[in-house]
Parts: structure tokens; sequence; C-alpha cells
């Protein structure tokens, strides 16, 4: 993989010095010393809001490309849940089976893919233990989304104790994706590579500088928007089936309801979700001066709306979803993979619990390597 | 009275409105919700609500004025006014 200090790249001829992107970082991390767009690297959390921003389109993120699946002798596809909202709003039946999925996926080289949705559940679960047996300071933050973690290590230090003790959904995805794979094919974990399929460039820094494991279990991660137009062309030529959505042995049927999930004691876990970086900033400066927040664990992400809209997703999935109620059920009630008992007994042997010091002291100090973007 | 309004889905099924007049000189978020709903294009209406609509539905996200609803004191039960601004964003479960 290719070493930087970042995921977001600036190319210098393209820029104009305009500066909007300057006025979108939450981080005050770019400025212009010589008339041109530069990263400051301690600050920059890889939100990619720059990217958003430029009308020259001179900022983009560095991902991995499909090259980097020939270094494993079986490849992994991690699918973020957004992409699977984007494949689903393509097709004409509003879901794309997994059967097509499997196929279009094989044809760019991978093995198998993997949801990451099934991993967040798991994640759910080890926080809501956490969360009941009082583990870590409340309320706790959650760790899916990187800039937003980031954000806490970088600008809120003291907060960093609130943050859950847990591995994010694509850490987790990638361990049980690689356990898995070689069960199934007798081949050793070192053999076997997980590439996530990124809707934003925070994923890249993640796994090159992880905060809660000492070394990420993904291999690589390959925007969205890199592959994305290939597999839509695949699935139109296959033509998606209608019916039943393919699940691995094994699986029961997951039926949400809109309330909160509970706890084993029988209170209700409180959750406050909030989204956009700005917004995000700003209840993190009312924790840090000392408000209480009425909340058992917040759920932050750079991006308003959540992984919706990403950076590298291609358009946001919802711009042209006309039966939006039916999505949500859709969603609400998909088919899990693991039932409580497999979640318990995941839970107990705490292989997805954070492996790396999680508080002020975890702050990093920048390294000195390349950095892309400067003059 | 005019209510901003921003959103990452289509908040009236298959359109959708940057603002809202009403012939109210306030209202609460609990009634625009309704209003909203209520004049869906679609045949189906959204829930915004939940079953005892003291609460918006987990898998949205709403701020008032730039500010989270779950942090402003009277909820779904705020008070909105003329300029006022709501932002809806809606999250799949799981939607990472």
């Amino acid at each position: 993989m290719f070493q930087h200090l970042h995921s977001i790249l600036i190319d210098l001829q393209r820029c104009e010095g305009c500066a909007a992107c300057i006025d979108e970082c939450p981080m005050r991390a770019i400025h212009l010393p010589h008339g041109k767009a530069v990263v400051i690297h301690e600050r920059c959390i890889d939100c990619g809001q720059c990217m958003l921003a430029c009308p020259r389109r001179a900022i983009s993120a560095v991902t991995d490309t499909l090259e980097s699946l020939s270094q494993h002798a079986y490849r992994i596809a991690l699918l973020a849940p957004s992409l699977e909202v984007l494949l689903d709003s393509e097709s004409s039946s509003g879901r794309v089976s997994s059967r097509d999925l499997g196929s279009a996926f094989s044809n760019l080289g991978f093995d198998e893919v993997f949801e990451v949705a099934r991993a967040a559940r798991v994640v759910a679960f080890i926080v809501e233990r956490h969360i009941e047996e009082r583990k870590g300071q409340a309320p706790l933050l959650s760790t899916s989304c990187p800039a937003a973690l980031r954000l806490v290590q970088v600008r809120f230090p003291g907060l960093m104790t609130h943050t859950a003790r847990v591995l994010s959904p694509m850490e987790v995805a990638a361990r049980l994706a690689k356990e898995k794979a070689a069960g199934k094919t007798g081949l050793s974990i070192g053999q076997i590579g997980a590439f996530f399929i990124s809707p934003c460039p925070a994923k890249v820094t993640e796994t090159e500088r992880p905060i809660l494991t000492t070394r990420s279990a993904v291999d690589g991660v390959i925007g969205i928007d890199r592959i994305y137009g290939t597999v839509v062309k695949q699935l139109a030529e296959k033509g998606s089936r209608k019916g039943q959505y393919e699940l691995p042995d094994g699986t029961e049927r997951e039926t949400g309801t809109d309330r909160p999930a509970q706890t084993v004691q029988g209170g209700r876990l409180r959750r406050l979700k909030v989204s956009g970086i700005q917004t995000v900033t700003g209840l993190l400066e009312e924790m840090e001066r000392g408000r209480p927040v009425d909340a058992d664990l917040i759920e932050l992400h750079a991006c308003a709306g959540g992984c919706l809209g990403g950076p590298l997703n291609p358009r946001n999935p919802l711009e042209k979803t006309t039966d939006v109620g039916r999505l949500i059920e859709k969603y609400r009630r998909r088919r899990g993979c693991y039932d409580d008992q497999c979640l318990l007994s995941i839970y107990k042997k705490r292989s997805f619990e954070s492996t790396a010091p999680v508080g002020p002291e975890s702050t990093e100090t920048p390294k000195q390597v390349g950095c892309v973007g400067s003059p | 009275m005019r209510i901003n309004l921003k959103s990452n889905y289509l908040l009236l099924g298959s359109i959708n409105i940057d603002s809202i007049d009403l012939d109210v000189a306030e209202i609460t978020l609990k009634e625009l919700v309704r209003i909203i709903s209520n004049r869906s294009t679609t045949s189906a209406s959204l829930e915004y609500l939940n079953s005892d609509g003291t609460k918006l539905q987990p898998v949205f996200e709403v701020h008032v004025n730039g500010r989270i609803l779950d942090l402003c004191e009277n909820g779904v039960d705020t008070v909105l006014r003329d300029g006022d601004t709501v932002d809806f964003y809606l999250e799949p479960p799981y939607g990472g």
C-alpha cells in the first residue's frame, strides 16, 4: 500500500487557490502558503469535506486499486452498507440478489463478498453489553466513523475516554470474514486479503494508522467510486433477479421495531445520532465544557446523513428513491447472520475489543513520511 | 410563516421541497412532520413518529436551526417559527 500520512491528495496543477476547501474544512487543516492549497497534516482528519467543496475537483482520495488483490491467494470484498443501498437503488426490483452481487464482484477479481452490516450488528451487541456493564465513560462514543474518531483524538483528546472499547464494523468484518474463509479454504489468515469498498477516504487512514488496534486486519481500501460503474454495468447486463435475498446457511430473520434495543436488565438503550462534521464538533465542544448529554451511546458521523453522504459515493442513493418507507422497512427487516446466542459467544471471546490505549495519551504525533499535496 | 427545509431524501415521496409555507404563526415539529407526511405524493406516507408519538423513529435524524432535535429541551414538541430551518436526514439501519 502506498505510504502516505493522509488519504487526501491535492492536485496542485488543478488547484486555483480559491480557498473553497478552507471554508469547509472543520479542522482548519488547509492553508495557501504559495497560492495553492496545502494540507496541514497534524490537523487533517480525512473527512473529505474539502473534496466535496472543491469546484475544480483538485482534491481526491488516495485509495487502493484492484491491482492490490493480486498479493493475496483469496480475496474478500467487504461491502459498506451504503454501497448495498446504492446498488439496490439501481435495481428495478429494489433489491440486488446476493448471487448477482457475488458474481459482479467475482468479475472484479474477488472470491467472495462479506456485508459489513453483519459486523455492525456484532459491534452494536458488544456496545450494548459494555453499557450494561458500565465499561468506559458514559456516554459512549461510537467507533464506526474514523473521521469523527480522529476529530475526537486530535481536537478533543480529553473525550477519548468516552470512546467505546470496540473495533469498528469494518475491522470486525475483516476478522470475521477472514476467519470464515480460512476455515472454508484451508488457507492461512495471512494468505487471505480483505478489501473494504469504501464511501469515504478516512477509512484508508484508519487502516494505515488505526486508533483502536495496533494493526488493521483490512488489507486495502478501494473507493466505491472506483468500482461502482463497472459493478452497475455488470448487474444491468446480468439482469438482477427478483425474489428472495439469498442468505448464508443458519441465518434468521431479524424483525426490527422502532424502539431502541433493550438491555438485559430491561432498561432502554438511549442512542443519540449526530451527523455532519459541524454538528458533531458543536456537540463535542459542549461535552468538553461539561454539558451532560442524556444518552448511553452517541453515534457520530462526519457526513450529514451518515455514510450515505460519503464523499466517495457516486451519488446519494436516496435522491431518487420514491418509496422511502418501503426502503426503511426492508433494511429494518433484513435477515441477520447471528442470533443472540452466537452474538453472546462472540462477545465472550473478547476478540473485537480495542487493543490500543484509548485516552488522551493516544493522541498521535505526525510521522515523518512523504506528504501528499505538498508543493 | 415559512419553514426552510433540507433533507437527504425526497420529503414528499416523489418530489423534494426546500421550504413549506403555513397559515399559522407557529407550529411544533410533531405537527410539521404530520403535515409533510400527509402531503406525500406517493400512496404510502412516511411514519416519522414512534408508536406513542413522543419521539422520532430511530432512522431519522433531525436538526432544528443547526441543533440536534434530541438535545432540544422539548424534543418533538419544539416550537417552530417563521424562518426556522429544519434538516431531515434518513439513515437506514447499519447504513455505514
